[in-house]
């Protein structure tokens, strides 16, 4: 990927040709970038359009780059866009390694697929639990592995959608300290949308309010 | 008294389903005391399997069973997986709803009028394209290997499969299947992956009651099957009508025989669950992501969209029949019109369409009372249907109509109570139920249950609450469960028949009566009106609740 992270050029964003949402701008790599705003002003519509999956009625225009790349037109799983929705929507027909094993791309042969889920799994304290139904963790441990799954797909950008506001008082500091130091280290292009001011102070980085 | 309820639906349709059984497995092994054969043996299978073609009577049942649920529910999670949260996909949801309510007698004509030689389309490329001036002498119909038959089930499963997969889909997480795009997936195989596991567990019954349909129909089979050696269920049909009796002990045990093909064909059904579910997960964590699917689209497109168009388009074509004056091949439309045909048949047509209403009426009307005071009980005692009571409940469906309808007419006949309209609906009401019940449950337990509560705070009654708030927000689910069950009753051939003992003619059997005559305007008259009934049934179904809660917002 070149250094260019993720751009978002004239987007806007309409509901029913109402326009929602526009907004220019540039996230390098390992920035965390913050959008704020009340419900209903176009944050969860804006993840959808740079994931590639605006609901009917919404459209979108404008370009979102990526690393230089323009994949405004692409479909959504050609995107490599992660995302870390509210829930931690983890499959519930997969026990936790197999959750990480069916994000790991192709190139990674058959042999070491489970050694690698096992590999990301420990980098978060989990390796005891890859066995695991995922309906039995906890609800810090379904956030690990969410946030585990979406980087084990190797995503260009990750984009977070409220992944905090579900989470207990208790557990929403560490989880979030995680996913943040997680994504500086490996030097993704991060969007936030959150309507919490604790998260966008937690990030350190830019905030721009709808 | 509504603790009770699941024990008397339980009776009401394992009861007769076990008489039936007996009934039939009695003379299948030479215990006839009725026919003065009273010398268990085996002497009616031997007869049976000496007869000719027989193997290949019970081939066909097993592999026609098999595929059409195999075909249909292929190209339904195509479709479903392709196209779910399209426009596309809600413009289909809309346009098929009507096509459930065609019977599959009627489904059949309609194919069959499209296909045949002298058909819709040999017509529109005849002489130009095709050069034929005349029918050309084909086989299409009614082919020995079946192929006829296949396309007439798969055109009408494919309608049923998507109906069930829609309502289950409205009860699972959809957001597995963004997920799995985030990571790469293509839209068909993340969905497979990740909704359809879930979708499944809920259609499963559904999908099981299929092949029970497909590999015992009788209605179909006698319009599009084979006729030498014709399916096991139309052997069945004519060894019990031959004139010598002692071929009903034949028939009786080709009725065991139908029994166990379905049960085999579940069975295979069942472990090619286990080996798809295997190598599934196997692929799923494998990387493969088939991210270019446009050819599984299109296909999946093409076959629902097809099966909806053709049935449309051969009811068209019925429609035209019912009212063509001469029409020549290869002429695309008759010379002349005429009603004369509709005229002449009213007083027998109004009396066949009067009778098969009120059966349907009182079958959906008793089915949805049951099924609504079971789920009452449900609620009320904090329970909900163990396994074993969906396995009774769904019997019915997963067992061959064939297999038991004849040893419960013998039982009926033996009580005295064979031929006549209340025994009909009874055995109607055995083949209703579980589709309602499939229709009511989730829209039932579904209901904010924060508002009942709200009312018992009031200080109301139970009953008061059933019938004041449930009720009342189930309107349109439950008006659509008793339109789904009057289309099935509708569409009910051999219990009709059977329990009828013939002197209960309803709008079916006299429309399934008619394909031996070939006289194509009684048909497209008799299968016309057979459509066109539950398909009132349904607008009205659709219709009620939109007027009366035309000023309530939250319940349009």
């Amino acid at each position: 990927m070149s250094e260019n992270g993720l751009e978002l050029k004239n987007i806007i964003i309409k509901k029913h040709e109402v326009e929602l949402l526009s907004i220019d701008a540039h996230i390098k790599r390992g920035e965390i970038l913050t959008l704020m705003g009340a419900s209903g002003s176009g944050k969860s519509s804006l993840i959808n359009a740079i994931v590639g999956l605006l609901p009917k009625g919404f459209s979108c225009s404008g370009d979102i780059i990526i690393g230089g790349q323009n994949i405004s037109t692409l479909s959504p799983q050609q995107r490599k866009v992660g995302v870390l929705f509210q829930e931690p929507l983890l499959f519930p027909h997969f026990n936790v390694e197999e959750n990480i094993i069916f994000a790991l791309p192709k190139k990674i042969t058959k042999k070491h697929r489970h050694k690698k889920a096992l590999e990301l799994l420990g980098a978060v304290n989990l390796a005891d639990c890859a066995k695991s139904d995922v309906a039995k963790l906890s609800g810090g441990q379904m956030a690990r592995v969410a946030l585990v799954r979406v980087l084990a797909s190797s995503p260009r950008v990750l984009l977070l959608d409220e992944p905090f506001s579900k989470l207990d008082e208790s557990l929403r500091d560490n989880v979030r300290n995680l996913v943040f130091e997680t994504v500086r280290k490996q030097n993704l292009p991060t969007l936030l949308v959150t309507h919490d001011k604790e998260d966008a102070k937690a990030t350190g980085g830019k905030v721009v309010k709808l | 008294m509504l603790r009770l309820i699941p024990f008397l639906i339980f009776l009401i349709l394992i009861g007769p389903i076990f008489a039936g059984l007996m009934h039939m497995f009695g003379p299948a092994f030479s215990h006839a005391p009725m026919l003065g054969i009273d010398k268990i043996s085996l002497n009616a299978f031997f007869d049976f399997f000496n007869m000719p073609g027989i193997f290949i009577s019970i081939w066909l049942s097993f592999w026609i069973g098999l595929v059409t649920t195999l075909i249909s529910l292929l190209l339904v999670i195509l479709f479903v997986a392709g196209f779910f949260g399209t426009r596309i996909y809600d413009v289909f949801s809309s346009v098929m709803r009507p096509v459930v309510a065609v019977p599959h007698a009627a489904a059949a004509f309609a194919l069959a009028f499209l296909i045949m030689p002298s058909g819709f389309f040999i017509r529109l490329v005849s002489p130009e394209l095709s050069g034929f001036s005349r029918p050309p002498d084909w086989l299409v119909t009614n082919d020995p290997m079946g192929f006829a038959l296949l396309f007439g089930l798969v055109i009408k499963e494919i309608i049923f499969i998507l109906l069930v997969v829609m309502v289950a889909l409205a009860q699972v997480e959809k957001r597995y299947f963004k997920v799995a795009q985030t990571l790469g997936y293509g839209k068909i195989w993340g969905w497979l992956v990740t909704v359809f596991p879930k979708i499944y567990k809920q259609i499963r019954l559904p999908i099981l009651a299929v092949i029970a349909y497909s590999t015992s129909v009788v209605d179909v089979a006698l319009i599009l099957g084979p006729n030498s050696p014709p399916t096991l269920a139309i052997k069945i049909i004519r060894l019990m009508n031959d004139a010598d009796l002692s071929m009903r002990l034949v028939g009786a045990a080709a009725a065991v025989v139908q029994l166990m093909v379905t049960l085999l064909a579940l069975l295979t059904w069942l472990i090619g669950e286990k080996i798809v579910a295997h190598f599934g997960k196997k692929l799923a964590l494998s990387g493969f992501r088939l991210q270019k699917d446009f050819v599984l689209k299109l296909v999946g497109i093409s076959g629902v969209g097809g099966a909806i168009f053709l049935i449309f388009l051969g009811l068209g074509f019925l429609a035209i029949w019912s009212v063509a004056g001469y029409w020549a091949f290869p002429d695309i439309l008759p010379q002349n019109f005429s009603f004369n045909n509709w005229i002449k048949q009213s007083p027998q047509l109004i009396d066949v369409a009067f009778r098969a209403i009120n059966i349907a009426f009182f079958a959906s009307f008793i089915s949805v009372i049951l099924v609504l005071f079971m789920l009452e009980n449900e609620y009320r005692r904090q329970i909900r249907l163990p396994k074993f009571g969906a396995v009774i409940l769904y019997m019915p469906l997963m067992l061959p109509q064939v297999s038991f309808l004849f040893g419960l007419s013998i039982l009926l006949l033996w009580f005295g109570i064979d031929g006549t309209i209340s025994s009909v609906i009874f055995v109607h009401i055995i083949f209703v139920l579980p589709y309602v019940y499939l229709l009511l449950v989730d829209g039932f337990h579904g209901i904010d249950i924060r508002l009942l509560k709200v009312a018992k705070t009031f200080g109301k009654s139970n009953w008061r609450i059933f019938f004041s708030i449930r009720l009342p927000l189930l309107l349109r689910v439950i008006l659509m469960g008793f339109a789904l069950g009057f289309a099935i009753s509708i569409a009910q051939y051999l219990p009709t028949l059977l329990i009828g003992a013939g002197r209960v003619p309803t709008i079916t059997t006299e429309a399934v009566a008619l394909a031996s005559g070939g006289n194509r305007r009684l048909i497209g008259i008799y299968a016309l009106v057979q459509s066109l009934i539950p398909f009132i049934i349904f607008a009205l179904a659709a219709i009620i609740p939109a007027l009366v809660w035309r000023n309530k917002e939250a319940l349009k």
